[in-house]
């Protein structure tokens, strides 16, 4: 190619920096970039689209806070146990420190952030990981906010809605961390029992333990569009590979084709497909957070039975 | 801390029993009467045991209960069960050589067993897929579980895989959900279960056929959240580390019960399980069967809230709102409470 055809200088306002990523790099707050086509986007744009790529539909990974804005009802959202903090029980090298870090980008004791909220109006408990914290992953504070945030649902007999994004167990935990598998699956299976809906939302990326247990068990199963699901990651799988993976593979297609999840559904069309399974089940309304709080007060509310003994310590969302 | 690993002590001391047999030999052979030497021999042998068993690391733990002449779970079987009756099957795809099950009788009483399998030979180790198991496996378990449950029967699973099979065709077949079903599933099985890890208790492919009322564990046994190789190649990039990573995952069950994991530590013979497999055995019926009797004593109302209490207090975390009296904390940090 003639040399005068390629870009001698960067465009206005964006650093060139196509040594390190291979895609320029932009200044913070006005601009912002595709993490995958590498496409320049007005920030205003990105936040619009909820961070998916207009040009190559990549669904970038959402925090907990963003996901909460964008599928529950204006200032519906009331946080639960939002002090619990994981108390590195191994005394595990680093995982101090990498928690700490996790607090600092997330603004979060932990990956799990739980709650009641309407949605459409329907009022639910709902879950959401933030992969910014450790990668999401479960150990005991994962574990038990999902616990109590199930019991919750029980007890209030309202769906469980929960967003994954999710390494899996929390290696820094050991064997407590295997064990949150065991003791989301077991929270689940009360619902289950029950008769209360758990849906489960699997989003980039939902892995190893998690998928293994809570994140597989969803009523309804709906996933983001190619979010990374996978049941051993890259570098567990590489050392297992016997067999040419298709190109798809650990994708929510892949696990779609394969049976494993009930829908892909797109990020602007995650509120209103919830809203529809809610209504399926026939989740209770809930007209605003205050009339929710009075009915509660009153005892005799669209909520179904007030509870007596709200969540594990007698304490609900707060 | 010994400098040597266990394999590298084994073949120390497969030395020495050498010696031992041919003192034996040339004494029979010349009719000399040598009691004594062997008396001293074999006393050796068994303070050098003693010694080194004293001062295993984790990672020695590790190689133990992945040791080739380690008892698998078909070794105990016949140790522990009259007539073991073996069924095939998950009844959906195939049968997978990884997990086995069937009926047997624990001294008398039918029961369902389950198990994953690892192979002794090549070939075996083949059609054992190296004791990974794969989807249909754990969907055979959970079968034969249903079939317990309806019957009224307990369920005895025996845990040994490095994890659960993660090649393509059991992503396809959904190996995830299987675990995940198998761990609500037995959560709310109406029938008492009793698990026993007996050499590798491997991640959630362990976990998937380990939610029980008991789960007790042979003292060499380990139990992980991810093996101590994957572990150290994620950590730091460097597999090498491995001995480092099984330290710090606590994975031995000595730490499995001090975290509250298992209920019960299982005595190996000295020198492990492959040194003496009947022992071993009369030591894992002991306990099943004592188990069994005492959670087989409770209503089903009561064995299913004191197993899903079991599981639900396992985590360890800091809640700055929990009430002074609604946990015991351990006395090292009292902001810590394991509800």
């Amino acid at each position: 190619m003639p040399d005068w055809f390629r870009r001698r200088h960067a465009p206005p306002g964006v650093a060139n920096d196509s040594q390190s990523t291979g895609v320029p790099d932009v200044p913070a707050g006005v601009f912002t970039k595709c993490e995958k086509c590498g496409r320049i986007l007005l920030a205003k744009d990105f936040e619009r689209d909820l961070k998916v790529c207009p040009r190559c539909d990549h669904h970038h990974k959402l925090s907990a806070d963003e996901r909460i804005a964008h599928v529950a009802d204006p200032g519906s959202f009331q946080e639960m146990d939002a002090g619990l903090s994981s108390a590195d029980p191994l005394g595990f090298p680093d995982y101090a420190a990498k928690a700490a870090k996790g607090v600092s980008v997330s603004g979060r004791p932990d990956a799990l952030v739980t709650g009641t909220a309407g949605i459409g109006g329907y009022a639910c408990v709902l879950g959401v990981a933030d992969f910014r914290f450790m990668g999401g992953s479960m150990g005991s504070v994962f574990g038990e906010k999902f616990a109590r945030a199930a019991e919750y649902a029980l007890d209030q007999k309202i769906p469980f809605v929960v967003f994954c994004a999710s390494g899996g167990a929390r290696m820094q935990e050991g064997l407590l961390g295997l064990m949150q598998m065991a003791k989301t699956s077991a929270a689940v299976a009360q619902l289950a029992e029950a008769g209360v809906p758990y849906v489960s939302v699997l989003t980039d990326p939902t892995t190893g333990g998690a998928l293994a247990s809570f994140a597989s068990l969803g009523d309804i199963i709906l996933a983001e569009p190619e979010a990374y699901v996978a049941f051993a990651g890259t570098r567990v799988a590489q050392q297992a590979q016997t067999h040419k993976p298709p190109a798809n593979y650990q994708t929510s297609e892949f696990q779609m084709e394969h049976g494993m999840v009930d829908r892909i559904v797109p990020r602007k069309e995650l509120q209103t497909t919830l809203v529809r399974v809610l209504a399926f089940f026939g989740a209770p309304q809930q007209s605003s957070p205050l009339a929710q709080a009075a009915a509660a007060a009153n005892g005799n509310g669209e909520m179904g039975e007030p509870a007596k003994s709200v969540g594990r310590n007698g304490k609900g969302p707060h | 801390m010994p400098s040597i690993t266990v394999l590298e002590f084994e073949k120390l001391i497969d030395e020495l029993e050498g010696n031992i047999r041919k003192t034996r030999e040339i004494a029979g052979r010349e009719n000399r009467d040598v009691g004594v030497e062997i008396e001293d021999l074999e006393k050796n042998r068994d303070a050098l045991l003693r010694e080194f068993f004293d001062a295993l690391t984790p990672w020695d733990n590790v190689l133990l209960a992945r040791h080739e002449k380690r008892p698998y779970t078909l070794d105990y079987l016949p140790l522990l069960f009259d007539d073991f009756l073996p069924l095939h099957g998950d009844r959906l795809f195939d049968d997978d050589g990884a997990m086995i099950g069937g009926l047997a009788s624990l001294d008398g009483k039918p029961v369902v067993v389950i198990g994953q399998q690892k192979g002794r030979d090549l070939k075996e180790r083949a059609q054992r897929n190296y004791g990974y198991a794969r989807p249909e496996g754990y969907r055979k378990a959970l079968r034969l579980m249903k079939l317990a449950e309806r019957f009224n029967r307990p369920v005895i699973t025996f845990v040994d895989t490095p994890g659960a099979d993660a090649n393509v065709p059991s992503e396809e077949r959904g190996i995830s959900e299987a675990i995940a079903r198998n761990l609500r599933e037995m959560s709310v099985l109406r029938t008492p279960i009793v698990s026993i890890i007996i050499g590798e208790g491997g991640s959630g492919g362990a976990l998937g056929i380990a939610v029980a009322d008991r789960v007790l564990m042979l003292q060499h046994a380990v139990y992980s959240v991810i093996a101590p190789e994957g572990c150290a190649s994620i950590l730091w990039r460097d597999p090498a580390r491995k001995a480092e990573a099984a330290q710090a995952m606590q994975i031995t069950a000595r730490d499995a019960r001090a975290l509250g994991i298992i209920d019960e530590v299982l005595p190996e013979p000295l020198g492990g399980a492959h040194r003496a497999p009947e022992a071993t055995g009369e030591v894992i019926k002991e306990a099943v069967v004592r188990h069994l009797k005492e959670v087989g004593r409770l209503s089903k109302t009561r064995l299913l809230s004191s197993r899903y209490e079991k599981f639900r207090s396992l985590g360890r975390f800091i809640d700055p709102e929990a009430p002074e009296d609604s946990a015991t904390p351990p006395a090292e940090n009292p902001a810590v409470v394991s509800p």
